[in-house]
């Protein structure tokens, strides 16, 4: 399985490409979005030792990024960027492009569904999921769902997130389509809502609620 | 296009494109904002109506709009007002101290 990379946090590309390894999924291109001076010196390095293609484009669904992604002709896309892309890009890959959402679905599609998640005191986790048109609407491959723990903030809450579950679930659903082992789970988008962004004052008083929640 | 283009009789209809279109971060005319104002009054009131914070949220950002373009202060007190209102409704619903 023919496996590229699409991101705007190089960073959060090693992390992601470092975990991956350990459970025999390999990339063999990572295609930079936006890239800025110095941000992608630790992939590059990373790419030298392990030998994957790193390109850089200025705009994730402009004609360059097609005609490159065309070139590879990957199998599958994984996406670790937070723009939208175009259905000409998404339709690329032969098998699917692939995204982790930081929340679970399809109860909370879009933005902060950590916060909104706890504000609703509904579940904390990751989805892993292949790309259609909506936002967060494609049919799932992978979850898992994080407890919250006394004395938890949304601090904790996110690193937690971050490190035990977020790149784990990605590399479950990738295992998952490389060994062609299960049917994408559709979701049924009513089950669910689409969230915005959360304004600063409703965040601190969702702070404040995990808090309390957790603090005996 | 104006506001009211925007918006449709559909009040989640209208959150999503006020969101989509990041609505508070452009230019309106200051005809627009008792538009403006209106429609996060609806929505402050559809947030405890519905016990849905999308709404509250939502109004939270055109009232920071407002906050920040407006010139009619009497208006804008009675919205932080309500502003206030909500957000104690809901630490109260939530069972945190108002």
């Amino acid at each position: 399985m023919k496996c590229c990379l699409l991101t705007s946090a190089p960073v959060a590309a090693v992390h992601f490409l470092y975990y991956a390894q350990t459970r025999r999924i390999k990339f063999s291109e990572v295609i930079v979005v936006e890239p800025t001076p110095g941000q992608s010196d630790l992939l590059h390095e990373y790419a030298g030792i392990n030998g994957f293609n790193v390109h850089e484009v200025d705009d994730p669904n402009n004609q360059t990024c097609q005609d490159l992604l065309c070139s590879i002709k990957p199998d599958v896309v994984v996406l670790i960027i937070s723009r939208i892309i175009t259905r000409r890009i998404l339709e690329i890959p032969n098998i699917a492009t692939v995204n982790a959402h930081a929340g679970i679905l399809p109860q909370y599609r879009g933005l902060d569904s950590r916060r909104w998640a706890i504000l609703e005191g509904g579940p904390v986790g990751v989805t892993c999921h292949l790309v259609d048109a909506g936002v967060d609407t494609g049919p799932i491959l992978a979850q898992r769902f994080l407890g919250i723990e006394r004395g938890d903030t949304i601090q904790t809450l996110s690193e937690r997130n971050y490190y035990v579950n977020k790149w784990q679930t990605l590399v479950d659903g990738l295992t998952r389509l490389k060994e062609n082992n299960m049917q994408p789970k559709l979701q049924r988008c009513s089950a669910g809502r689409q969230y915005f962004w959360m304004h600063s004052r409703l965040a601190r008083l969702v702070d404040e609620l995990l808090i309390y929640r957790t603090k005996s | 296009m104006t506001f009211s283009d925007l918006v449709t009789e559909d009040l989640e209809i209208a959150m999503h494109r006020i969101e989509v279109r990041r609505v508070w971060e452009n230019d309106w005319s200051e005809a627009d904002y008792p538009f403006f104002a209106d429609i996060s009054i609806a929505f402050m009131q559809a947030s405890q109506d519905l016990d849905d914070a999308r709404y509250l949220n939502t109004a939270l950002k055109l009232n920071d709009l407002l906050r920040l373009h407006w010139r009619d202060q009497l208006a804008l007190d009675e919205l932080t007002h309500r502003e206030d209102q909500a957000l104690v409704s809901l630490r109260t619903r939530l069972g945190l101290m108002p």
